[in-house]
């Protein structure tokens, strides 16, 4: 460890509101790159070019972001808020 | 109180305050223009558009610049654990390239191009007059030396020093920051010639060698800010890395599509470019994985919301943003449109504006005496400025994406008969040009909140 004055984090259980909104986009995010998928391998058309890869782009994006968010969504977050009770930053 | 590990570390302070003084023109500029979009004739006489926008993209570019060299003096010595080589050298530096900067940002504002072009000797050896190398030649071989001396400055710190994976790669990337920006010395006649070795230095720096800084400097502040063992950390970023070079260096091809290049560059530039957002991707997972597996509480809460928030801006700027236009057949339609500039404002803010306030948010509370981290107040304030600049940001990317789904629908998709003109179409885009304006305040609002931070000064309680 890099510093002397290192505290051990609180476990917190529980998971902040955006973090579980976070969850529930990330689950659409995941089916809608599920659907995108199957929807690109059902066009056979060579003239649908702009088409394959707009729902390429659609079906990546989606499932991108859907790791990300679930990422998000199950870190255990420290606590960013700051109060007056708050002496953390008290320096040595 | 000294904090500081290394006293040399502190010669990054310089560096970043003129940073930050320069960030606040880039964003007036863009304001401005911003402004000018919509009422056209706005300060256009003393200011025109074309100006404005030079100023504009070439402050944020020195600032930037001015960030790395900040950050890479606090970070090397503490990573090679050793004192940095010549400290007056990196203050001699720092004038040097702030002088060479105010004169150039001045030149644009008070002096014709054509003018400058012709006292500043370009007719000697041609490199102006082409987006984002604008600046005299005179002031890119000022560039070129102060990069010099400041990769042997590093490089001598990191040579007598301990050789960490971050010290390597950040130099690596600073040193492929230095090699790339000579190709601003090669100005072909050839229009498509010029463009295709343009990109090496525009594409090669943002979406490749920038990538090896801002992965370094994350992955120190990730050790510092979660007290994660470094190997852990390092192998992240070592496969980031490799992924940045593999996707980005190939990916160049995406600019290569239409200037009369061989056909299979629409393949090479899909495939790679498609690929690109990965290292991003990767980094957002690494950095919320780390603070998942913190073996501390760091007190600055603020430098721990930087870190986090530049892994997901990146991804979305830099990572999809890039991917949702860069296919060759998306492309086609969305060349140079508002898409370009939506994901170009979101990406340089989150990948590498962000990281250079994260590493200010770390390090500037130990240069400046105060301890491990700002008081309660002053990180309240700079969080406050986090948010505004960052959902500001979000909205001014989603309303230029508008409006180039707009022009991409008015001017480029119907037949050449039916379409629009260009200008009849920005004409169309107004409501989007007003809204991204009204965003734009709200970010210059939560810059003013973010330099409100590091004036205030707080008594903190000293442990015994």
């Amino acid at each position: 460890m890099d510093s002397d004055n290192d505290i051990m984090p609180r476990k917190e259980g529980h998971k902040r509101l955006l973090q579980k909104i976070a969850k529930v986009v990330s689950i659409i995010s995941i089916f809608l790159a599920v659907v995108s998928a199957i929807y690109l391998l059902t066009i056979n058309s060579e003239d649908e070019k702009v088409l394959k890869a707009s729902i390429g782009a659609v079906a990546f994006f989606c499932f991108t972001l859907g790791i990300v968010l679930n990422a998000i969504a199950n870190t255990n977050l420290p606590d960013l808020r700051i109060n007056k009770n708050n002496k953390n930053n008290k320096t040595k | 109180m000294n904090t500081l590990k290394y006293q040399s570390q502190a010669v990054a302070k310089p560096y970043f305050v003129f940073a930050m003084i320069l960030f606040a023109g880039q964003i007036l500029f863009g304001l401005l223009m911003g402004l000018q979009y919509v009422v056209g004739d706005f300060l256009a006489g003393p200011i025109p558009f074309n100006v404005a926008r030079m100023v504009h993209t070439n402050l944020l570019i020195v600032w930037l610049l001015f960030g790395f060299m900040g950050a890479a003096y606090y970070l090397v010595p503490e990573e090679a654990e050793t004192e940095l080589y010549s400290p007056k050298l990196a203050i001699v530096l720092f004038w040097v390239f702030a002088a060479a900067g105010t004169l150039t940002i001045l030149g644009y504002l008070f002096v014709p191009y054509s003018t400058l072009a012709h006292i500043t000797g370009n007719d000697i050896l041609p490199t102006m007059g082409r987006e984002f190398l604008e600046q005299p030649t005179i002031t890119k071989i000022g560039i070129v030396l102060v990069c010099l001396g400041f990769l042997f400055n590093l490089g001598m710190t990191i040579l007598k020093g301990r050789k960490t994976v971050i010290n390597l790669v950040l130099i690596t990337g600073l040193i492929g920051l230095a090699v790339f920006f000579l190709f601003a010395f090669y100005n072909p006649t050839n229009l498509a010639l010029d463009k295709y070795f343009w990109w090496f230095v525009v594409h090669l720096w943002v979406e490749g060698v920038w990538e090896l800084i801002m992965g370094a400097i994350l992955a120190y502040v990730l050790i510092k800010i979660t007290g994660v063992d470094r190997e852990v950390i390092e192998k992240w970023l070592y496969v980031i890395i490799a992924m940045a070079l593999i996707t980005g260096i190939l990916g160049t091809g995406h600019h290569f599509y239409w200037l009369t290049t061989p056909v299979y560059w629409q393949w090479v530039g899909s495939i790679f470019s498609a690929l690109e957002p990965l290292p991003f991707f990767a980094m957002v997972l690494y950095a919320f994985n780390m603070v998942n597996r913190r073996r501390r509480e760091h007190p600055n809460k603020a430098a721990t919301l930087w870190a986090l928030g530049t892994s997901v801006m990146a991804f979305l700027g830099a990572g999809v943003w890039g991917f949702l236009h860069t296919l060759a057949p998306v492309n086609y339609y969305t060349h140079g449109t508002q898409i370009t500039a939506a994901h170009g404002h979101m990406a340089f803010y989150g990948a590498y504006a962000m990281i250079v306030m994260t590493m200010i948010s770390y390090c500037m509370p130990k240069i400046r005496g105060i301890g491990e981290a700002n008081c309660n107040r002053a990180q309240v304030w700079e969080m406050w400025g986090f948010w505004l600049m960052t959902v500001a940001m979000v909205f001014i990317t989603l309303f230029l994406t508008g409006a180039g789904i707009l022009q991409v629908w008015l001017q480029r998709l119907p037949e050449s008969g039916e379409a629009l003109s260009f200008m009849a179409t920005q004409d169309k885009l107004s409501i989007f040009y007003w809204l991204r304006e009204i965003a734009g305040v709200f970010f210059f609002i939560g810059l003013m909140a973010y330099f409100r931070s590091f004036f205030i000064k707080e008594k903190v309680e000293t442990q015994t």
